[in-house]
């Protein structure tokens, strides 16, 4: 879906004509291999290096926490993104009229480096084509295609909301949820006993850096002082084991509950393959089954945790006579 | 074994001195080495630093601001500002602190006999002036300098810090002090109010066989130094002492550079001429 | 420099010999099949084959992520402090010359000027044995910042395969001490030498990724100030993983941590992407934008290293290229600093 790209190129060129816009946030090619990154559109030459693809996995949403005051940007948004957006509407992070949303109905994204372990080796690679099924490729001139079940994200498979939920412009066909039922891989592992989930968590934390990779990619961790920094008081101490990255990683999973959009940024961002996703899954079910609710798709809406109905469950408080 | 660099000297509060007073209070501590041999073999040379902290709290840096030629005890003036300074102002005669150095280099009061001296002091810049005024004024070395004037400002009365000693000193016949405050709470106040750079400029200093050393916020040393070249000093009569947040002491861990320059090893004095031709953010 | 000649079955046999005694760390391939670098209870655990390039780099084994720098105690006589203990030997088998070169470099950086003692205690007793690079991938630079597939520095011995075997090269001392002891090492011949110059010729010539970096120190520093640093560090979301994951990378913070017994003071890694990293007491940071960390970081690398030390701080092992989130490719940045305005 070459035409797509061609599409998207063509709105974005337009809007940043006709809107004004300091610049666009878009996609490029990565420095290597068959990858993506961000790219900031200025001018008619950067149009030209935007491209649109399952390859593109960025949030490009967590950049607008560095706009300034005077400038009106526009923004490339997948369906996760877009939630993203709307709930930094609902925070009062985001001047909704100082940005352009340009939305792409997605299909599920593919990781970039199991693509590239199915591609011979090369030294150019061309994406020329890409449906529900597959990616056509030209490597060197040979044509060879890669099934996209085997490279998808899992967390694409069963994702609600292929249509980005708001948006200036809309790029693409509408689209429906995906098949997959959303909390098959959480209910699976709550089926293990609590020191079977306790051990398999302190060996993941075990792994973690504490590079802070994983809130720097997420669009919705934008506090000017993370409370891992703060020394006075000091919630976390620094030194890095198993138990201060335990800590770490449940108060991040914890800051973003009812909050949490699924974009999976955390989890690619992780150096050490941290499976950030199903932490963050079980709180979104907790939250979908308490407060049937769900993060960023009512911009008029409220925070879950900022808003306060009779109905809340409140099992925890003690029934009966103080 | 390789000495560790990194493992501290024990040393007690011997006398603490609360110098202003407010939302951010100063306190001048003096310290003695507990291990008689340290405290013994210890000196340093005026605009050298010191890390001094508490043990399971942390450790910072401080200008040494007291008279190197004095070698029973050593001080270091403390604003209260965050962990580590909150914990020290907490502290009272007897604790036990951790204490590392002297780092970095000094002032090269060698090369300054036989001129004026003008230091131009604001804030708790003054602690790293007040060691090198210290040793001017030392009854051993005055003969070696000519005329001494000393500008010193804060914010307001109950920010200005080494009062009595300021006092004492303007007193003497052979120094010059000028006091300011940024802004007054007295109806007659008896200090010049403004800028301490205003009343530098009011004092039309004169450049002729003059060195000039300033210290205090970063601002305020920028101006200063572009003052003093309009009244003729070049940058190499122009001294100044830099603050940046420093954790090894040592230039390793990286955070205190300008530029290719770390701080804390190769500084934290400069000439202006030297600043000028650093290539970094500060 | 002796070059000596194992076969591929005693490696093995060879390998455990040398970390008798020590702990082994080294590339190990995880349940996910993704490659660490981490500690193994024995040889058999490393992936050795074609040199795998472990997505943390060797750096961890002479700086470690978290390091005691003494302790610390509340005593009835008041408090007291105690230095740390010399380090356990530890043997690090199959990193790759990239890595071992990082090392290097280290050695220089916290010893020359001061030498700080701590890093040194650890370091002489770690031993490193390493594996040539067979196969650079699409993001290697090292030989255009000193380095080489078969590159010798730092280490105590590299093995480079050939096909019935490996030749052992002695680059020190330590080296030398451990294959006199062993019994299973002869001579290399001819044959095996060839074949081991012509793989590394193969894979030195297979890098695709070249940095123009003859006199780069001078002509960074004189587009300090150019607008080219607003393109490059706009999106970067400042995580610090290239700093984690670099071998060279050494900055690092001190803390005290304790309870009413006692405590340490303990050296972790930092990393000067953080907007905090060099923001002083009063509020006021000399490095507030992402522009003034990326620009000092890349010119810590290649300009004010490279006037201190005379070497890069950087092996070109790509590791940041392929790790950072939103690719930014340092070899990319510094090659098209030739082109930015001053």
């Amino acid at each position: 879906m070459v035409e797509l790209q061609e599409k998207l190129r063509g709105v974005v060129a337009d809007l940043l004509e006709n809107e004004k816009l300091s610049y666009v946030i878009g996609y490029q090619a990565a420095s290597f291999g068959v990858g993506t990154r961000p790219l900031f559109i200025r001018s008619k030459e950067d149009v030209k290096k935007l491209v649109f693809s399952p390859l593109c996995s960025a949030n490009l949403v967590r950049y607008l926490k560095y706009r300034k005051p005077e400038e009106s940007v526009g923004v490339v948004v997948k369906g996760c993104d877009s939630r993203a957006v709307v709930q930094l509407i609902q925070e009062s992070g985001v001047n909704r009229e100082k940005v352009k949303l340009i939305g792409v109905s997605c299909a599920g994204v593919v990781e970039a480096e199991k693509v590239q372990n199915m591609l011979p080796e090369g030294s150019s690679f061309e994406l020329v084509g890409f449906d529900e099924k597959k990616l056509d490729f030209v490597v060197d001139n040979k044509k060879i295609s890669v099934n996209r079940s085997e490279v998808s994200l899992e967390r694409c498979s069963c994702c609600e909301y292929q249509t980005p939920v708001v948006y200036d412009v809309l790029v693409g066909e509408k689209r429906d949820a995906a098949e997959k039922y959303r909390y098959s891989e959480v209910e699976d592992f709550e089926k293990h006993s609590l020191e079977e989930r306790w051990e398999f968590w302190t060996a993941q934390f075990e792994k973690c850096i504490r590079c802070y990779a994983c809130r720097n990619a997420c669009p919705l961790c934008y506090c000017p002082q993370c409370m891992a920094e703060l020394l006075e008081p000091q919630w976390l101490l620094r030194s890095v084991d198993s138990s201060e990255c335990g800590g770490w990683n449940i108060m991040r999973a914890m800051h973003l509950a009812g909050r949490c959009i699924g974009c999976g940024e955390c989890e690619r961002a992780c150096p050490v393959d941290i499976p950030l996703m199903l932490l963050n899954k079980k709180l979104e079910k907790s939250c979908l089954s308490r407060f049937d609710h769900k993060a960023g798709l009512d911009p008029k809406g409220k925070p879950v945790l900022a808003a306060f109905n009779p109905n809340d469950p409140e099992e925890f408080v003690m029934s009966g006579e103080c | 074994m390789k000495e560790n660099v990194y493992l501290p000297s024990l040393a007690r509060i011997v006398d603490i001195k609360l110098e202003s007073g407010g939302s951010r209070p100063i306190k001048t501590f003096r310290l003695e080495l507990v291990d008689e041999k340290k405290k013994k073999e210890f000196s340093y040379r005026a605009g050298q630093c010191v890390m001094v902290g508490l043990l399971g709290v942390g450790e910072s840096m401080f200008a040494l601001s007291s008279n190197s030629m004095v070698h029973d005890f050593f001080e270091v003036s403390v604003m209260r500002h965050g962990k580590v300074t909150s914990a020290l102002h907490e502290a009272e005669i007897g604790d036990v602190l951790s204490v590392r150095g002297p780092f970095g280099n000094s002032f090269d009061v060698e090369s300054w006999k036989g001129k004026d001296l003008l230091f131009v002091g604001g804030g708790i810049g003054q602690a790293p002036l007040r060691s090198v005024i210290g040793f001017v004024l030392d009854k051993k070395n005055r003969a070696d300098f000519g005329s001494i004037d000393v500008l010193y400002g804060a914010s307001d009365e109950g920010a200005l810090c080494f009062l009595d000693e300021l006092n004492n000193i303007s007193c003497r016949d052979d120094v010059n002090v000028h006091l300011s405050v940024d802004c007054s709470s007295e109806s007659e106040c008896q200090y010049f109010v403004g800028f301490v750079p205003d009343n530098l400029a009011r004092l039309k200093p004169d450049a002729k066989n003059c060195v000039a050393i300033t210290c205090g916020p970063p601002v305020m040393i920028k101006v200063t130094i572009e003052l003093l070249e309009s009244f003729g000093f070049s940058k190499d009569q122009i001294f100044t002492t830099l603050e940046q947040r420093m954790k090894c002491g040592v230039g390793k861990c990286g955070r205190c550079n300008i530029g290719g320059v770390y701080v804390c090893r190769d500084g934290p004095v400069f000439s202006a001429r030297e600043i000028e031709g650093m290539q970094g953010d500060f | 420099m002796k070059e000596l000649f194992i076969c591929t079955k005693d490696l093995e046999q060879f390998l455990n010999f040398c970390c008798r005694d020590a702990k082994l760390l080294g590339p190990v391939r995880d349940n996910q099949g993704v490659v660490r670098f981490c500690q193994a209870s024995s040889v058999s655990e490393l992936v050795l084959e074609d040199a795998a390039k472990s997505n943390m780099s060797a750096k961890k084994a002479v700086l470690a992520q978290t390091e005691v720098l003494f302790s610390f105690a509340n005593g009835d006589d008041g408090p007291s402090v105690s230095d740390v203990e010399e380090k356990d030997r530890v043997v690090v088998v199959g990193l790759r010359p990239c890595d071992a070169r990082g090392i290097w470099e280290l050695d220089r950086v916290f010893s020359e000027n001061v030498d700080e003692g701590l890093y040194a205690r650890r370091r002489k007793n770690v031993a490193l044995i390493g594996m040539s690079c067979i196969k650079p991938d699409v993001t290697c630079f090292c030989s255009s910042v000193g380095g080489s597939p078969g590159g010798q520095q730092g280490l105590d011995l590299l093995l480079s395969k050939v096909d019935d075997g490996f030749v052992v090269s002695i680059c020190s001392d330590v080296g030398e001490k451990l294959v006199t002891e062993a019994s299973m090492i002869s001579d290399a011949l001819k044959e095996a030498l060839n074949k081991r110059d012509e793989t590394l010729k193969n894979a030195e010539e297979s890098i695709k990724k070249s940095v123009k970096t003859q006199g780069v120190e001078k002509h960074l520093e004189s587009v300090f100030n150019s607008k080219y640093w607003e393109k490059v560090s706009e999106s970067c979301i400042g995580c610090g993983v290239c700093t984690f994951v670099c071998p060279t990378c050494y900055c690092f913070d001190m803390q005290d941590e304790s309870d009413r017994q006692g405590g340490v003071r303990l050296r972790i890694w930092d990393s000067c992407m953080y907007p905090e990293y060099s923001v002083h007491a009063s509020g006021y940071n000399p490095r507030p934008d992402r522009l003034n960390r990326l620009r000092n970081r890349v010119f810590h690398k290649f300009v004010w290293m490279k006037n201190e030390y005379d070497f890069f701080g950087c092996t070109g092992c790509g590791r940041c290229v392929r790790l950072c989130p939103v690719n930014i490719d340092i070899a990319e940045l510094v090659n098209g600093c030739w082109e930015a305005k001053k």
